[in-house]
């Protein structure tokens, strides 16, 4: 019988559509190695203590009956001062006898130990199942879940495992490139190269030596020690959390923002990039728009938290930020940068400027928020919208189009006015934000998606409170509820430290800086849905989520373990819970994102003793 | 007894359900802020379902609605696909390097689109002019 053309084309599609509901899943599956929990994990970590300390000998481990047969591979990292000290590694035996190995090489680490004044944390990663690998490609890249499966190969005769955590330390996830013509910098999964050298690394950790051959994959299930020296589960990059709460929230804003004024260096400009486990800054050119926008924050949380410490910190910034300006077109002031003028830069500067005024009542930059307001005032278009660069030389650029900046520009202008009280920049702003609300998303696929709006809403947000137009709510609405779909909700991803995140699918990590965005387009989403009567049910739901998502990306002192300076790194907020690097607007979108959507899904204050208590958390004890 | 039917035109039937139920699920799982564009999806949607029966049990006339559905997929696609590349070349030409990354992604989707709209309803349209040539 003759099969129709189309009747082979539907069974391609068939093929294509059934392989990409079934395929993501593939490569969580692999062959269990043990029934083990996360108690029993924790109890075997809490056995270790109890031998390092001295309090118990090895063999006094009894795993309950379980896994007595079946080989289970484990890998004991000692971490001293935030440095790995020693790694062990028990391939070949059971359980209980594994457990009792690694207590034996303790014992034999003690004394060392004892000999200084050292912070000292356990760490154990038990492969809980295995499964093959391709040889290389993009097969290879994806069946590598950045932060729960590990990479283990033959070197040296014996079969070496690489745990998760060691490849999120040394960057190896995210390091394919997929499609190296079209875009060499986009790059996911691991690659295979990455992974060898990583298990000929961590053979010469163990003691083995050689070349790696014969790679696979492991699922990890990982317990460390936490500053009181609980055993706690790591979850990619961070460790587990106890519900979100207001306590909670409000110590991990407090937190972040004690972070970024500890950033702040003596001349006025912040550590831009810091790698908490390496202990050394990301080589990146400084970026003045993320100084600003950081100024910004630090106000916005010293006004509402009280704490003039912050405030302070901003007016510091703030004092480098006008040392940066120079002469903009018809006697205005901007922040000059590569020869030239850019609208998102002196925007963010005279939003935290205005912030300041806020927060201090301080008169201080009255005269260079006005001159910076003359500049993003001469930077508007006839139709509301903004020209984004200007140079001396060449003037105004009309066709350079950078995205956020007319956002930034309006809410800029907006928070401006309300600070110094001026008519002029609140009219600009209102043209600025009528743009935005209508004709800037008059094309087609405008209908369909935004991108980073947290800027449009905000802008929205504060112009409504003065000039309440229906569109600007409904924008932003439409803003909130389109992140709303964009971040995972419970159900969602089979990844528990993700949910609340913002990804494509669950195969990615979700980048927490930008899902920290989304939270505060939909904080205003929520105040703006509330003022206008809408149903913001689903996104209040979805915040809480999200910010619960954002805490876990927040370095506590139970992260400390792999710390080398905790007192530098603990409250800041990583890039992702794989990519372990701290910038100033990752920071900064987190703590103004939880500040402001505090009160709208967890209302109510702490007492004090509550919040010392959550303050806790981000206080590394010295041993 | 009742007159046997051509295992074509059974298939095509069945492929119209499933061509409604992926224009039928735009709107479900992407919703565009237009009500209007939603309705007009959902009520293509309808209308691929109806022309299902119509081919399968309506005869000639039938047949024609079929025909006349799978013609207004094709301008559909197109239209959509043309809107597409519009937004793209808007994207591209107002926010540089990052435009351009959106156009990419933008022109991809409008390929994709023209598959949907234009994939089954094409083949039916080229079956149902062969049948209708046949003496």
């Amino acid at each position: 019988m003759r099969v129709p053309g189309v009747a082979r084309l539907g069974a391609v599609s068939a093929v294509v559509l059934i392989s990409a509901a079934v395929l993501p899943p593939v490569p969580f599956i692999m062959a269990p190695t043990a029934e083990l929990t996360a108690d029993d994990a924790k109890g075997a970590l809490r056995h270790l203590r109890a031998v390092l300390d001295g309090r118990v000998a090895p063999a006094a481990f009894a795993p309950q009956g379980r896994n007595e047969t079946g080989v289970v591979p484990l890998v004991l990292t000692i971490w001293r001062d935030g440095v790995a000290w020693r790694v062990y590694q028990v391939e070949d035996q059971p359980y209980g006898g594994a457990i009792r190995s690694l207590g034996a090489e303790i014992v034999r680490a003690r004394e060392e130990l004892a000999a200084g004044d050292h912070r000292v944390r356990l760490a154990l990663d038990t492969a809980i199942a295995e499964g093959w690998v391709s040889e290389g490609g993009l097969a290879f890249s994806l069946a590598f879940v950045e932060g729960r499966v590990g990479v283990s190969g033959e070197s040296g005769g014996r079969r070496v495992y690489v745990p998760p955590s060691e490849l999120i330390r040394f960057g190896r996830y995210g390091s394919f490139t997929p499609l190296p013509a079209f875009d060499p910098r986009f790059k996911i999964g691991l690659d295979a190269r990455q992974a060898a050298s990583a298990v000929a690394r961590q053979a010469d950790q163990i003691g083995v030596g050689g070349k790696a051959s014969h790679l696979k994959r492991f699922a990890a299930l990982t317990v460390v020690e936490g500053d009181d020296l609980r055993p706690r589960r790591l979850l990619k990059g961070t460790v587990e959390r106890p519900p979100l709460d207001r306590v909670r929230l409000d110590a991990a804003v407090r937190a972040g923002a004690r972070y970024l004024a500890r950033a702040l260096r003596d001349d006025g400009r912040f550590r831009y990039n810091y790698a908490p486990l390496k202990n050394a800054d990301v080589r990146e050119s400084y970026n003045w728009p993320r100084h600003a926008g950081t100024a910004y924050s630090l106000a916005l949380v010293g006004r509402a938290l009280g704490e003039p410490a912050f405030t302070a910190a901003s007016e510091r910034a703030l004092e480098r930020f006008v040392k940066q300006l120079g002469d903009g077109p018809t006697g205005s002031r901007c922040l000059v940068e590569r020869g030239g003028c850019y609208l998102g830069s002196s925007a963010l500067g005279l939003l935290a400027m205005a912030e300041h005024k806020i927060a201090s009542g301080s008169g201080k930059f009255a005269p260079a928020a006005r001159a910076v307001a003359a500049f993003v005032m001469a930077m508007q278009r006839e139709d509301g919208f903004f020209y984004h660069d200007w140079s001396a030389k060449r003037g105004i650029d009309r066709a350079s189009m950078k995205l956020y900046a007319s956002q930034q520009g309006v809410f800029a202008l907006a928070r401006y006015a309300r600070a110094f009280g001026d008519d002029a920049a609140l009219r600009a702003a209102e043209r600025g934000m009528d743009y935005l609300a209508g004709p800037y998303w008059d094309h087609f696929l405008g209908t369909y998606f935004f991108g980073q709006e947290h800027w449009t809403c905000l802008a929205a947000e504060e112009m409504f409170a003065v000039r309440p137009k229906p569109e600007y709510a409904a924008i932003c609405l439409a803003i909130g509820d389109h992140y709303n779909r964009l971040c995972h909700a419970p159900g969602e991803t089979p990844f528990r430290e993700d949910v609340g995140g913002m990804s494509v699918t669950h195969m990615f990590t979700p980048h927490i800086g930008g899902t920290a965005t989304a939270a505060e387009a939909m904080v205003s989403a929520v105040v703006l849905g509330r003022a206008t009567g809408a149903d913001v049910g689903p996104i209040e739901d979805q915040l809480r989520w999200t910010l619960a998502f954002l805490e876990k990306g927040q370095l506590t002192a139970h992260d400390a373990f792999w710390l080398p300076d905790p007192g530098v790194a603990v409250g800041g907020v990583l890039e992702s819970q794989t990519a372990m690097r701290i910038r100033i607007d990752n920071v900064q979108h987190v703590i103004s994102a939880m500040l402001r959507g505090r009160e709208l899904v967890y209302p109510g204050r702490p007492t004090a003793s509550e919040e010392k208590a959550a303050a806790r958390d981000y206080v590394v004890s010295s041993r | 007894m009742a007159p046997k039917r051509d295992g074509k035109i059974i298939l095509f039937g069945a492929l119209n359900v499933v061509q409604a139920a992926l224009v039928g699920a735009i709107p479900l799982v992407v919703p565009a802020r237009s009500a209007a564009l939603n309705w007009t999806l959902g009520a293509a949607a309808v209308l691929m379902l109806a022309a299902a029966p119509a081919l399968v049990f309506g005869g000639r006339l039938g047949r024609s609605l079929a025909m006349a559905v799978c013609l207004a997929y094709w301008v559909l696609g197109l239209a959509f696909a043309a809107l597409i590349v519009a937004s793209a070349s808007y994207l591209y030409g107002l926010y540089g390097r990052t435009g351009q990354s959106a156009a990419a992604i933008a022109s991809v989707v409008a390929a994709l689109v023209l598959v949907l709209f234009w994939l089954i309803p094409g083949h039916e349209i080229h079956f149902l002019r062969r049948r209708s040539e046949e003496p």
